[in-house]
């Protein structure tokens, strides 16, 4: 059943935000959320027994831990949502009812889980923006404070010491990434030397969505490409598609500390991940979506990083691209990054 | 007075979106970028600043302060101008010689505390015009308008303007164990 559901997922056409009444009308289309793909489609015969077998399986297992005698009523809350969670859909396809139910889903089961209370927004992208990004190499030094904030905010798993950014540190008068040092290990800023940060560029045309098998990562209006968590299915295909490095793979459980978890989380953003999913930046989109800028920029102290809307003429990201000399990295792939360097 | 909105107009509604929550608690001067027209903020000084105002001690303009005697008391002996390699600058070149309250300009013209960036902007005016159009510099706040953008003196001291030298915030320690596995 797991294995028809994103294969049906991956055939089908993902039309933008289908209204819940639809779904029963046209048959044939089958938008809706993930229990009218999985439980309302129509059947024949081979998939009718198929999908009976497995769900029987997997049915099985939910429901004898969910009536167990020995678990308490947290654990039997827990199995429920954990049931619901499983058949929920994909994220694009979700209407505005939806993702508030599986938002308040997830904060209820990190609640029994966890004892603490986290809040994680669905909101969706401000009207009128398109974000960018530019980072000045005259002006980072290599301080790494970026990394550190994008850490701390994003949640990621302290074992595997995960990072989204990468700082390089070249010698100046070549700019050869395969000459570049990535794990510097002294005083920054090294003499004769100059540092450039990558992470995910948010393509306007980016790789990474094309060959996605089941649709889990796409770009969002606001240009800012995101991965739904619960539906990836941890192929990598993505990571090998991006040309920047800019993907990271969850090769165990994240782990992050009660005490240092960010508690702000959005759904496409730094909510938890699992073992098995693909993660990245997503240019802080809990905070972005609500005007802020995003950890590495706030916290760095050079201000070698600025961010703002592409679309707004008198922000601060535009009379960069419009005043100074601007580059991308591998223009010539035509995957459009919206992340600029330049010099002063 | 604004518009009133009527209800069952046929208007657009955008959703609005500000960086003014992020900056409630600070104290906040407009500055005008003269380029494009435009108007954004930078954080109060003068409220920021310990000794101010200055005749809370000085009661004498700086020029009479001045003194040829090696071991006078200094009032800001722990001032200590690193700023340009040789002997350009003095305590005069930016403060007053006549109000104690009040910087100046080389054409002796008085500048407020809160508009210390055109003191800076003689010398440095490339990195004055990157800062006005937002190259150079940090945001405060959001990238939502208004802007509210870190003024010079924020970052940079003016006695000792360049940044230090230091180690990394943080180290790869599973990158540099891949590296050198002992």
């Amino acid at each position: 059943m797991f294995f028809n559901r994103k294969k049906k997922q991956n055939k089908k056409k993902i039309s933008p935000a289908p209204l819940a009444g639809s779904a029963k009308s046209n048959s044939c289309q089958q938008p809706g959320d993930g229990f009218d793909q999985v439980i309302n489609k129509p059947l024949n015969r081979r998939s009718a027994v198929k999908g009976l077998t497995a769900g029987l399986l997997t049915g099985a297992g939910l429901l004898n831990s969910a009536c167990s005698l020995t678990s308490g009523e947290a654990g039997k809350g827990l199995a429920s949502l954990k049931w619901e969670e499983y058949f929920k859909g994909n994220y694009q396809l979700m209407t505005p009812e939806e993702k508030e139910a599986t938002v308040k889903r997830l904060e209820k089961m990190y609640e029994l889980a966890n004892g603490g209370k986290i809040k994680i927004s669905a909101k969706g992208a401000v009207k009128d923006v398109l974000y960018g990004y530019a980072f000045n190499i005259s002006k980072c030094r290599g301080y790494m404070d970026c990394i550190n904030a994008c850490i701390e905010e994003n949640n990621q798993d302290r074992n595997s010491q995960m990072q989204y950014i990468r700082i390089h540190e070249f010698k100046k008068g070549q700019m050869n990434f395969e000459l570049a040092d990535d794990n510097f290990y002294h005083q920054v800023p090294a003499a004769g030397h100059f540092y450039l940060g990558t992470q995910c560029f948010h393509c306007e045309n980016p790789p990474c969505v094309n060959v996605c098998p089941v649709k889990a990562t796409w770009k969002e209006k606001d240009g800012i490409v995101v991965i739904d968590y619960d539906w990836c299915i941890g192929c990598r295909y993505c990571q090998a598609a991006c040309p920047y490095d800019g993907r990271r793979f969850n090769w165990s459980a994240p782990h992050v500390p009660e005490n240092e978890l960010t508690k702000d989380q959005h759904y496409l953003g730094n909510r938890l991940r699992k073992k098995g999913v693909m993660e990245k930046c997503t240019f802080c989109i809990q905070r972005s979506r609500n005007g802020a800028n995003p950890a590495c920029v706030e916290a760095c102290p050079t201000g070698a990083r600025i961010f703002g809307n592409l679309l707004d003429p008198n922000s601060t990201i535009r009379w960069v691209l419009e005043n100074k000399k601007v580059f991308r990295l591998k223009e010539d792939l035509g995957t459009e990054p919206k992340f600029w360097y330049f010099m002063d | 007075m604004a518009k009133i909105r009527q209800q069952g107009a046929n208007t657009v509604e955008y959703e609005r979106i500000s960086s003014d929550p992020f900056t409630l608690t600070l104290e906040k001067v407009a500055v005008t970028n003269a380029e494009n027209d435009t108007l954004f903020f930078i954080p109060d000084r003068t409220g920021q600043l310990v000794a101010f105002p200055c005749n809370k001690c000085h009661t004498k303009a700086l020029s009479r302060m001045v003194t040829r005697d090696p071991l006078a008391k200094k009032a800001h002996w722990d001032i200590r101008l690193n700023h340009v390699t040789g002997e350009e600058l003095a305590c005069t070149t930016c403060h007053s010689r006549d109000n104690v309250e009040y910087l100046t300009l080389i054409n002796n013209k008085q500048i407020d505390y809160n508009k210390s960036q055109q003191v800076c902007a003689q010398c440095h005016a490339t990195q004055n015009k990157d800062w006005l159009g937002g190259a150079h510099g940090k945001t405060l706040g959001g990238w939502a308008p208004p802007r509210v953008s870190a003024t010079c003196v924020n970052c940079h001291n003016p006695h000792t303007p360049a940044l230090e030298a230091r180690w990394p915030a943080r180290l790869n320690t599973v990158k540099i164990q891949e590296l050198d596995p002992k």
